[in-house]
């Protein structure tokens, strides 16, 4: 099943800023459906972040700094685990395994780490639009 | 037989006649010993007269051929196996008279025989001889009248000794031939240099395979499917050693021939069945090791000449490196799709590692939106982050302790010595106190 319309309204209107219809469509969302696609598609536009910021020259001290960096920004994000949120970046890119980490704490961590490399990349409209088609494009390959 | 087959396969014009005469021996079997001495070709009657039937009859009751068994044991020895003769099944020991009549003239034609063998889309392109024009009948008969072929007697005294005798089959084949076959040997001198033994006429197909193959090829020559003068190239290898190339039979009458023996050069070298007989002693065992001994050298040594059978490299290969050995070559075409597909679908790998579908996606989501809202709402600064930069050095002498006394210091001074001097008073008051009661 690939990625439904709503599921891609609903991580789209988070990452551009739109809580509160953020909300409402998650509201709306089928959990059934979003266990598979909404997670797919938040996976596959983590995974183009990632790709797109240290892929190229993303060594490990990097990956270090921009997790702590993340973690300094508020309370809240400072809750995830600095530990997990590295490893998640580097199994994107790398040879690194990330099979111990619960799917759940894994998706969360990885939810967080997006906004933050979307706020970093200073995306206008028309290149979160382009982001997120690339990313539901992946996740619907994954899916398929 | 097999190896008949692959010989003929490379040694060009024989091609025909070796493949032809392998489909006969599969499909006609050898009638038996006892069934060829039943009947007297009418050909035989032909050739010698009515006066000679009798003496035929007679000699046929009296004649012992060899059965195939004996044959193999005679020329390969006793621990000579069958495995390579061709399984005839039931219909082996069955008359070839019957086995003839379910073909309309008697024989397969060249067409049939390449069918049989090598299947119904089986060309002559395989070093077939082409006969052309030259194939039909007429211009067969007119070559029999020019060729130096031995007569049928010839050759059946030159394969089985002098006492060979025809029977059913030549009487078969003669309603065709024989005329002029009678002719051409009634006009001729002798037997040709051509090894009788191999091609000359044979209605017998014997016991031994040998001798099977040299009677078939004989069908073919009457027949005008194959050549005329068809030379065996094993034949020719033979004569060279002046190996026998005739199958033994270990009755009289049925000796080993040599090459020289089996083809002799003249008629009176021949002995027609009836006339007194010349019979060889069978082959010693020594003998026998012999020419097994050089027949395996014949064989090494065209497996050697061919190079199929030893499976040395060709010409241009290198011997020194594997053929698969593409080490040094430029990708390819697939290599190359694959290179290109690998780039294209690199997030797909992303899948199995990061991607895991689990319950509850939408409450993650939920948890995590206070700190996603956070992020994106507050994006850290432009630029790179202020860094504090100290107007002293972080190591500073220490201060003076001899400057004026400053009024903090008074009121804690004073304090100090408040605090001291209640307490002092306190405890002399409580001394006081004591003594004045005791």
């Amino acid at each position: 099943m690939p990625v439904s319309d709503e599921q891609f309204a609903t991580l789209s209107a988070q990452l551009a800023g739109r809580f509160d219809e953020h909300k409402r469509l998650l509201d709306e969302l089928d959990p059934i459906a979003a266990r598979t696609g909404y997670s797919a598609l938040v996976s596959a536009a983590f995974s183009i972040a990632v790709d797109r910021r240290f892929a190229k020259n993303g060594d490990v001290g990097r990956v270090v700094e921009f997790v702590s960096d993340v973690r300094a920004r508020s309370e809240a994000t400072a809750q995830i685990d600095p530990r997990t949120a590295e490893r998640v970046i580097l199994a994107v890119y790398t040879d690194e395994q990330i099979d111990d980490i619960d799917p759940r704490t894994s998706f969360e961590t990885q939810l967080v780490l997006l906004a933050a490399l979307i706020a970093d990349a200073g995306y206008d409209t028309p290149a979160l639009d382009e982001f997120l088609a690339e990313a539901r494009q992946v996740a619907d390959q994954w899916l398929s | 037989m097999s190896e008949r087959y692959s010989q003929s396969t490379e040694t060009g014009s024989i091609t025909t006649s070796e493949t032809s005469t392998t489909t006969l021996n599969e499909r006609e079997p050898a009638p038996d010993s006892a069934d060829r001495h039943q009947d007297t070709s009418t050909a035989e009657r032909r050739d010698y007269g009515q006066d000679h039937d009798a003496a035929i009859e007679a000699r046929l009751d009296e004649a012992d051929l060899p059965t195939r068994a004996e044959s193999r044991a005679a020329t390969w020895g006793p621990d000579a196996t069958d495995e390579d003769d061709p399984d005839f099944g039931d219909e082996y020991d069955s008359d070839l008279q019957a086995l003839l009549a379910t073909h309309d003239d008697g024989l397969p034609s060249r067409a049939e025989s390449r069918a049989a063998t090598w299947g119904p889309d089986a060309t002559d392109e395989d070093n077939e001889p082409a006969l052309g024009p030259e194939s039909g009948d007429a211009a067969i008969e007119a070559r029999l009248d020019e060729a130096d072929l031995p007569t049928r007697a010839e050759s059946r005294a030159a394969t089985w000794g002098p006492a060979a005798t025809s029977d059913e089959t030549d009487a078969e084949l003669a309603g065709e031939y024989d005329g002029d076959l009678s002719a051409v040997a009634a006009g001729r001198d002798g037997p040709a240099e051509q090894d009788s033994g191999v091609t000359g006429p044979s209605a017998d197909p014997p016991a031994s395979e040998s001798a099977s193959v040299n009677s078939e090829q004989s069908f073919e020559a009457r027949r005008g499917t194959g050549p005329p003068t068809t030379v065996n190239a094993e034949t020719q290898w033979h004569a060279e050693h002046e190996l026998p190339v005739a199958a033994t039979q270990d009755q009289p009458g049925a000796a080993l021939h040599t090459q020289k023996d089996s083809a002799p050069a003249s008629d009176h070298e021949l002995e027609r069945p009836g006339q007194p007989e010349k019979r060889d002693d069978l082959p010693a065992s020594g003998d026998l090791a012999l020419w097994r001994a050089m027949y395996q050298e014949f064989r090494e040594t065209q497996a050697s000449d061919t190079g199929r059978e030893s499976g040395s490299n060709v010409v241009g290969d290198k011997p020194d490196r594997s053929p698969g050995d593409i080490s040094d070559l430029p990708p390819t075409g697939e290599q190359l799709l694959e290179a290109e597909s690998d780039e294209a679908t690199r997030p797909e790998k992303f899948r199995n590692k990061v991607y895991r579908a689990f319950d509850d996606v939408t409450d993650a989501a939920k948890d995590q939106g206070e700190a996603v809202q956070n992020l994106l709402e507050r994006p850290p600064p432009a630029g790179h982050p202020e860094v504090a930069v100290p107007s002293r050095p972080e190591i500073v002498p220490a201060s003076s302790q001899q400057g004026p006394i400053d009024a903090g210091t008074m009121v804690e001074t004073f304090l100090v010595v408040g605090v001291l001097g209640y307490e002092i008073a306190r405890w002399l008051r409580h001394k006081v106190n004591s003594h004045g009661r005791s």
